[in-house]
């Protein structure tokens, strides 16, 4: 515990110190400990590998900066009586990566290491390697974007780590990243630009969720600004803005680690699962009641040509977002909304060329058919007095011409044979 | 000789077999038919579907990937079938000889209102003889009207359906939505009573169980004729040369038919 506290200090302390003992280091050049440690066989005596490779150190970040192994095992400066017996300190990287370092003690990593001592997460070596460390933009590196994932995941997508720490109980939904469209792209279409676990969530400060959450549009925004513009200008974005947490944030719509394309059947905004997803909040009852928001709007879809059509597979038809748009859903009282009474003709005409005012007249999410629609009403109640009197009727009619034509049977055979009756 | 020389034709006559049959239907109303039923259940076997979507069997039709695209293509297509040979027999009715002799015996009479009276009288056991019925009984004339009805309103229908925009140049769009009501509605009627009503009286009737045949090869039996186109058959024996009336004679075993017990 107390080696943090001299971290900051560390570096410039340390980089004065070595020139001046650099009289007693020559003594102890890396070739002196890799006599040892260059062998594969070297165990400790609890029989983990002891083994360093002096080639691949060589190539190592650091190798190529020519440092010592005591730079960072500082805790052998100055020893001489080879060889040493006993198993190093943990190397602290802050004595020169003090900035990181510092990020990571206020992230969820370092957090348990500076309040309890705790180094069970995530510290410097488990993403970054030890003796190999290489450069990040090094595609070898494991934080070189498309393996910064494979890092994250050999703890976050573990499942037998599930429930060991806080925030360590979704391995399935990390791991459905390598699956998502940001996955994808990094890994099939090596596009390092894509998102990556730390383009989301910061590397070596990570927040916690309950911080994270509330980021989400801005973070989002970072890559899709133009969207992230979009979103304020709508009816969720603005109230994003002044802090309503049950207006819907990318990730609401879009899901998270696994967010797909559109075009994607499984994605949670391909036109077969909008309305499931517009529904989680626009078919919920305190929801509605709190912001009066009109329920029945699923059904009411379901039960339209373009419900219908969508539920047997016809993607083309128009599904919550054709109409009400996406990003920037605006209420049907605001002038520049689609569903805004003088736009709606125009809304129709996207999918409809040349639709004029009379396309919209008439109630779309109707409810209350009586009230909605009279017409409808009236018609459907009239059909279906019709159909079931005239059925009713066909059917009283076969009945009584097939009792009847037995009838007339059973008596033709009587007549033909008139014992057959009696006998 | 002579007389056995006269067409068979111009009676409605056709002989098969050595046997003498009424010529019920003629080719090209059997090819009519078969037109209209094929076109009338491609269409409902993909409209149905939109009435039923919620069903696991409609779920299980349109498994593969545009196959309700192709669905709205055949309903489309069954739709302009339909409406052709609508319209080939508007003309068929006006301008052949064959089909205006039977759109005059299509006319409603008084007689059709009263028949299904007194057949059900007869069927409950309370008049000795059912009605005598002409070339076509009420219950024919009902289902000819019933399909000229609902075709002219599916058409009808189906193109303000099929092209919204143009119908709504017309009138608002919630009358597009009360014409789909009407559209769903009466498909259900429409099949429900060739299911129900033109089944049973074609098919599953006693009288001509399994199936009668009238519509494959267009011959009536005599004896059948008969019976249950009393009216048409005393024309026809009424108007029958006497060699002809001899052999319809013989056929039904019957010497006194067509002399008059005034």
């Amino acid at each position: 515990m107390p080696i943090r506290l001299k971290a900051k200090y560390a570096f410039p302390l340390v980089s004065m110190l070595i020139p001046l003992c650099s009289a007693v280091l020559t003594a102890q050049e890396n070739g002196l400990c890799f006599e040892c440690h260059n062998d594969p066989g070297l165990t400790s005596g609890t029989g983990d590998s002891l083994y360093v490779d002096s080639e691949r150190y060589a190539a190592s970040v650091h190798g190529r900066m020519e440092l010592e192994c005591i730079d960072c095992h500082q805790d052998l400066a100055g020893f001489e009586d080879w060889p040493h017996p006993r198993r190093l300190e943990r190397v602290d990287c802050g004595v020169c990566h003090d900035e990181p370092m510092s990020e990571w003690e206020t992230g969820v990593h370092g957090l348990p290491a500076r309040q309890r001592n705790d180094l069970d997460a995530a510290g410097c070596e488990d993403c970054h390697g030890s003796h190999y460390i290489l450069p990040a933009d090094d595609p070898a590196s494991r934080v070189y974007p498309s393996n910064l994932p494979h890092t994250c995941l050999s703890c976050h997508g573990d499942t037998r780590l599930e429930g060991k720490h806080e925030g360590m109980g979704q391995a399935e939904k990390a791991v459905s990243y390598l699956n998502s469209a940001h996955g994808q792209a990094l890994e099939k279409r090596g596009l390092i630009v894509s998102a990556t676990c730390s383009s989301c969530h910061g590397s070596h400060k990570i927040s916690p969720l309950t911080e994270f959450d509330l980021q989400i549009p801005k973070i989002c925004g970072n890559c899709h600004g133009p969207i992230y513009h979009d979103y304020l200008q709508g009816v969720h974005g603005s109230e994003y803005l002044q802090g309503n947490a049950d207006v819907p944030i990318c990730t609401d719509c879009h899901g998270e680690h696994n967010i797909l394309g559109p075009d994607n059947p499984e994605s949670r905004v391909n036109p077969r699962q909008v309305g499931a997803v517009c529904s989680r909040c626009h078919e919920d009852k305190s929801l509605s009641s709190k912001y009066g928001l009109p329920l029945g709007r699923l059904d009411s879809y379901l039960e339209s040509y373009h419900g219908v059509a969508l539920e047997l597979g016809d993607l083309r038809v128009a599904n919550c977002a054709s109409c009400h748009g996406f990003h920037d859903i605006r209420p049907s009282s605001d002038p520049e909304s689609s569903i805004y009474p003088d736009n709606l003709a125009g809304t129709c005409g996207n999918c409809h060329p040349n639709a004029g005012e009379n396309f919209a007249v008439g109630k779309i999410h109707v409810q209350d058919e009586r009230k909605d629609n009279l017409g409808a009403w009236l018609v459907k109640k009239a059909y279906v007095l019709f159909i079931s009197g005239l059925i009713g009727g066909f059917v009283a009619f076969i009945i009584v011409d097939l009792i009847a034509h037995r009838r007339r049977s059973r008596r033709a055979r009587k007549e033909e044979d008139p014992g057959e009756e009696e006998s | 000789m002579s007389e056995a020389r006269t067409p068979l034709e111009a009676f409605r006559l056709v002989e098969h077999e050595g046997r003498l049959y009424h010529l019920r239907f003629s080719t090209v109303q059997r090819v009519q038919h078969i037109i209209l039923f094929v076109c009338f259940f491609l269409l409902i076997a993909t409209g149905m579907p939109l009435l039923f979507s919620e069903t696991w069997l409609v779920r299980k039709m349109f498994w593969f990937e545009g196959s309700f695209t192709i669905r709205g293509i055949i309903h489309r297509a069954a739709a302009v079938g339909l409406f052709c040979i609508s319209v080939y027999h508007v003309f068929y009715c006006l301008f052949s000889t064959r089909g205006h002799q039977d759109l005059r015996q299509m006319i409603l009479s008084k007689k059709d209102l009263v028949d299904p009276l007194l057949i059900l009288l007869y069927n409950l056991g309370r008049r000795p003889e059912p009605p005598r019925y002409g070339r076509f009984n009420f219950i024919e004339k009902f289902e000819y009207y019933a399909v000229v009805w609902g075709s002219g309103v599916m058409l009808a229908t189906g193109a303000a359906l099929w092209f919204p925009v143009q119908a709504t140049m017309l009138f608002p769009r919630w009358v597009l939505d009360i014409i789909r009501v009407i559209h769903g509605f009466e498909a259900i009627l429409a099949f429900l009573a060739i299911i129900i009503w033109h089944m049973y009286n074609v098919h599953l009737n006693p009288e001509v169980f399994p199936m009668s045949k009238v519509w494959l090869n267009g011959r009536m039996d005599l004896e059948f004729f008969s019976h249950h186109h009393r009216l048409e058959f005393d024309r026809l024996v009424d108007n029958l040369p006497a060699g002809l009336l001899e052999r319809v004679r013989s056929q039904l075993n019957d010497p006194e038919l067509g002399k008059r017990t005034e």
